[in-house]
């Protein structure tokens, strides 16, 4: 009997101990904060606007706008007399609610409110959208503070339960219904001039299982090790943002590429994957980069590695930044380059074929950095193989690329719901860096329908710095939301000083997504450390995405 | 007659070929082969082939001290295989000198994009910096780009273009840089300020 429970005891021990060192998923519910900094909104009569630069594609994969303000006691009056507006199309017509139809009204301190996007009449948040702004009209003098504005998804169900849907959330007072009167302020002219400021994204943490501290090194089971035990996951509680957590970004992402698009021959185990993973959440990242080729070379099975990737990258409430390529574009994996192949079929197929990696609020790029293809007589054709004859044929294949994914998804069911583009352009393309014979290589058309600009730009490697790049690109393309697509500190040296540099630049208006290029493992760039311990610039980088 | 004039030629054809062989010999031995001028040294002992993909490439060659002394220019010759040199360390020469690096960009001098090899010449002055008294330890160079390139570096060749036989006296030029291309048309009408209303 005794040697028994000795049995049970010990087998009990060994549970624990599996359970210990197991996994954890770590989850990051992800929330889009539109606004950079508060708007102050204070005037003795008379009407006020804010605006704010957005990415075209914010509202995609949203339904809800979450709104906290402080009326400090003022009264506001209806119709566009206290208007939260969205442009669309872009710069033309006003979508906007009536803030004083929200909320406790003339209530001194603040309070959140939870506005569905439908309210928005006519607003379609499946197409691109302008700036977000807000006009307030007054007799009497007013001084109102919006300290945040986030984009949410908000489950149809939960809709449907919420009974505080559309009022205010942290205060048990019901809203009091509000009383139409016709606005007796002139109708806004619909062209205005715009102060594009930053988009913002908020990350919040939540395990989901056993905790364990994310900063701490996980062990990862060797493969021969006997599967421990699972604990059973413990219900992971509903994310609740916070407004006060503050992220830089609405797009803070970290590339996987040395562990996706690299390692499709010799392919990481899922506990490593997860372990990157859960660093890549501390960090504060929203979305990951996977970048895994569109075929299988002959050496792995790169859609089974994507598979897992996004899979596990879905785990942790990250959305996926889709950023696969051709193999035989760049010519990797031993092709050869070919400029003979309908990549525009081989990508519709893909996303046609596997409609379970994608869902929505995803970004989609069709090719990140196909200028690297080669343009005859703009860009440097590796192999000797140019992609695109010219710059025209190039542009059109960049327009036809997102045409045809939007119609692929269109086909899965996911028509609108995925944000489409974000090309990484180098400085040479984008806005002719060390490139005097640059004339505007990306036409109007182009970047009209990508609605932002992309680069993947490393100034250190090409002897210039981010905060100039960026005022250049700002002037080539004024009022253009621009994403960071990579950036890392590929040159190494002082590593954190040129975190601290260059996103600090790229914390201005203008730029809506910041994607650091690559997280690990290997070079001078990498954030962690084969064995997941950190590397000196982390934090910099963490205080970024999390605003510490 | 004709036929003792063949023998002579031909006898002084192989004692001219046979000093020639005796030269090479000599040079071989010694760790930097002299070219041609008195003061030429030829610094790279075998080529190098750097390759990278998203990655930066580079290699480096140890220098006797002093081997830099009384030279006052580097010719250095490549293939960049059709690659658009980038600027700054995407395309760099380095001067090593204990922990101070000074450097130029190969894309300032060369013939950028060309497939097929090329020399450029190098003023040491233009090693911002750098002067004569420095002891050099190493030179390095090193290439980036975003994509798949290859870069062959044949020779790197230091003389002094005051007194060479090489003859080069002229300094090249960094190319004019500054970039002169027009405004694009805004995608959405203007104006637009820079900042909402004052706060």
């Amino acid at each position: 009997m005794e040697k028994k429970l000795s049995i049970i005891i010990l087998l009990l021990g060994l549970l624990f101990t599996f359970a210990a060192i197991k996994v954890t998923a770590v989850r990051a519910a992800s929330v889009t904060q539109l606004l950079t900094r508060p708007w102050s909104i204070k005037a003795r009569s008379g009407s006020i606007e804010r605006y704010q630069l957005i990415d075209s594609n914010a509202l995609k994969g949203n339904n809800t706008i979450r709104l906290t303000y402080n009326l400090k006691g003022s009264c506001l009056d209806d119709g566009d007399a206290s208007a939260i507006i969205f442009d669309q199309p872009i710069n033309r017509t006003w979508r906007y609610i009536s803030l004083f139809r929200y909320g406790k009204k003339c209530y001194n301190g603040f309070q959140t409110i939870d506005i569905p996007l439908s309210d928005f009449k006519g607003l379609d948040p499946s197409k691109p959208v302008g700036t977000f702004h807000t006009r307030i009209w007054g007799r009497r003098p007013y001084d109102i503070e919006i300290n945040s504005a986030i984009l949410v998804n908000i489950p149809a169900y939960s809709i449907g339960l919420q009974t505080t849907f559309g009022n205010i959330l942290n205060s048990p007072t019901p809203s009091q219904i509000p009383t139409p009167i016709p606005s007796k302020t002139p109708t806004p002219s619909p062209t205005l001039t715009i102060s594009p400021s930053i988009f913002v994204q908020i990350n919040i943490q939540i395990p989901t299982n056993t905790p364990v501290p994310t900063n701490t090194l996980v062990p990862t089971i060797p493969p021969t090790t006997t599967p421990p035990p699972t604990i059973a996951p413990q219900p992971s509680a509903t994310p609740v943002p916070t407004p006060s957590t503050r992220a830089s970004w609405s797009i803070q992402s970290v590339s996987s590429m040395k562990e996706t698009k690299d390692r499709v021959c010799y392919q990481r185990s899922g506990d490593f994957i997860a372990n990157w993973l859960n660093k890549a959440v501390e960090i504060g990242a929203n979305y990951i980069s996977i970048e895994t080729p569109y075929e299988n070379p002959l050496c792995g099975d790169s859609l089974e590695y994507t598979r897992i990737w996004v899979s596990k990258t879905r785990d942790r409430g990250l959305k996926v930044w889709h950023r696969h390529m051709p193999l035989a574009f760049e010519g990797i994996y031993n092709s050869s380059k070919n400029s003979e192949i309908d990549y525009l079929k081989l990508i519709a197929n893909y996303i046609i074929n596997n409609a379970s990696l994608f869902a929505e609020g995803d970004i989609f790029t069709p090719i990140p950095e196909p200028q690297n293809g080669g343009i005859a007589g703009v860009t440097y054709c590796a192999q000797g193989v140019c992609i695109f004859r010219n710059a025209f044929e190039f542009n059109l294949w960049l327009r036809n690329a997102i045409d045809i994914s939007e119609r692929a998804f269109n086909s899965i069911g996911l028509g609108g719901k995925i944000k489409i583009g974000y090309y990484g352009f180098d400085g040479f393309v984008a806005w002719g860096h060390n490139n005097p014979d640059w004339d505007g290589i990306l036409e109007d058309e182009t970047v009209s329908k990508m609605g932002n600009i992309t680069i993947d730009h490393y100034p250190e490697i090409v002897g210039t710095n981010m905060a100039q790049d960026l005022d250049e690109l700002e002037a080539r393309y004024p009022n253009i939301p621009i994403i960071i697509g990579e950036w890392g500190t590929i040159t190494g040296g002082d590593t954190e000083q040129q975190v601290r540099n260059s996103m600090q630049a790229a914390r201005r208006p203008s730029v809506v997504g910041f994607n650091y290029w690559h997280f690990g493992v290997g070079g001078n760039e990498e954030l962690i450390s084969e064995d997941f311990s950190i590397k000196k610039q982390f934090d910099e980088v963490q205080g970024f995405f999390k605003q510490l | 007659m004709k036929k003792r004039a063949y023998f002579i030629l031909g006898v002084l054809i192989a004692f001219g070929m046979l000093i020639y062989g005796a030269n090479l010999y000599t040079y071989e031995k010694s760790k930097y082969s002299r070219i041609r001028g008195t003061t030429s040294v030829q610094l790279l002992p075998s080529s190098w082939h750097l390759v990278g993909n998203k990655s930066i490439s580079d290699a480096s060659v140890t220098l006797e001290p002093n081997v830099l002394i009384n030279n006052n220019t580097l010719k250095i010759t490549f293939d960049l295989h059709g690659l658009c040199a980038r600027p700054g360390p995407a395309s760099s020469v380095d001067l090593v000198s204990g922990k101070k690096i000074f450097s130029i960009s190969i894309s300032d001098y060369a013939e950028n994009c060309k497939n097929g090899e090329q020399s450029i010449d190098t003023p040491l002055s233009h090693f911002i910096g750098y002067d004569s008294k420095i002891i050099i330890d190493s030179i390095n160079i090193s290439f980036w780009d975003p994509t798949i390139y290859s870069v062959d570096i044949s020779s790197i060749i230091a003389y002094n273009a005051g007194s060479s036989v090489l003859g080069i006296s002229t300094d090249p030029k960094i190319k004019n840089l500054k970039k002169t291309f027009p405004q694009i048309t805004p995608l959405r009408p203007s104006p637009y300020a820079a900042e909402s209303l004052p706060e």
